[in-house]
């Protein structure tokens, strides 16, 4: 095993971690977490059809609008570029407020900036959804 | 006229839309930043909404829609002369949409730019 795979291997795991932390803070709705592991800089573009920043999505979950009751994310494939990482997969999720448990696949980017790891971007697209319960 | 602070209503803005989930988002990103908005599924439910009710500061509207689309909403909001100044906002999946309208924002919409332009016809509170 070369020096630069077990690096990317440790890198991988890394941020399969983070991948993780960061869909647990959003299903949480935890600020704290999520305003350290989110980019000042991050652009998400939602199912709805929406592109807000960091501002918009914490306004958003500090005012109660944005619940989410459920959230599983399985990370499938990684690009590892330097100080930028793409990720990709799919995620199961629900909303508190409704409208069924949504199939989604989505593609984050995460990017070091001073040796820490946050995410930059966010794409998630719906594939399917389940009726409501 | 369309109503604004003038009256010490809060702004009301009109999201004509038939996804339920991008309407539901318009309308919370609308009120977190202080305006007070109303969902219409179709062109036909916010006509029917606008001749009960006094006309909104603004319109966002969607093209495509079933039971009435974007273009005849457009049609019959400026033959009405109460309605005919009410500013819209098209919001459309079709970059070269030929519609007459105020502004037109292509999905997905960019928060930031629709509150400016939001900002820019009604003050937010």
């Amino acid at each position: 095993v070369s020096d630069s795979h077990a690096h990317n291997a440790q890198l991988e795991s890394e941020i399969q971690a983070l991948e993780q932390r960061e869909a647990e803070a959003e299903l949480h709705g935890d600020l704290t977490a999520l305003s350290a592991l989110w980019s000042d800089s991050l652009l998400a573009n939602s199912t709805s059809n929406l592109i807000a920043g960091k501002q918009v999505l914490f306004d958003l979950i500090r005012s109660g609008r944005l619940r989410i009751k459920k959230m599983e994310r399985r990370t499938l494939r990684m690009t590892i570029l330097d100080d930028l990482v793409v990720t990709t997969g799919n995620e199961t999720s629900e909303l508190e407020t409704g409208g069924g448990l949504l199939f989604c696949s989505y593609m984050n980017v995460w990017a070091r900036h001073g040796g820490t790891w946050q995410m930059l971007a966010r794409h998630v697209g719906l594939i399917s959804r389940a009726a409501e319960s | 006229m369309p109503e604004g602070h003038m009256n010490g209503a809060s702004p009301r803005i009109l999201v004509v839309e038939d996804d339920a989930d991008a309407r539901a988002a318009l309308i919370d990103i609308l009120e977190i930043s202080g305006y007070s908005a109303v969902p219409a599924g179709s062109g036909r439910e916010a006509l029917n909404y606008l001749h009960v009710s006094s006309p909104p500061s603004l319109i966002i509207l969607d093209l495509m829609m079933p039971e009435m689309d974007g273009w005849e909403f457009r049609f019959h909001q400026k033959k009405d002369p109460a309605l005919a100044d009410v500013p819209v906002i098209v919001v459309t999946a079709f970059g070269g949409a030929a519609i007459d309208a105020d502004n037109i924002l292509v999905k997905p919409i960019d928060v930031d730019r629709l509150l400016e332009l939001v900002g820019s016809y009604i003050p937010s509170e």
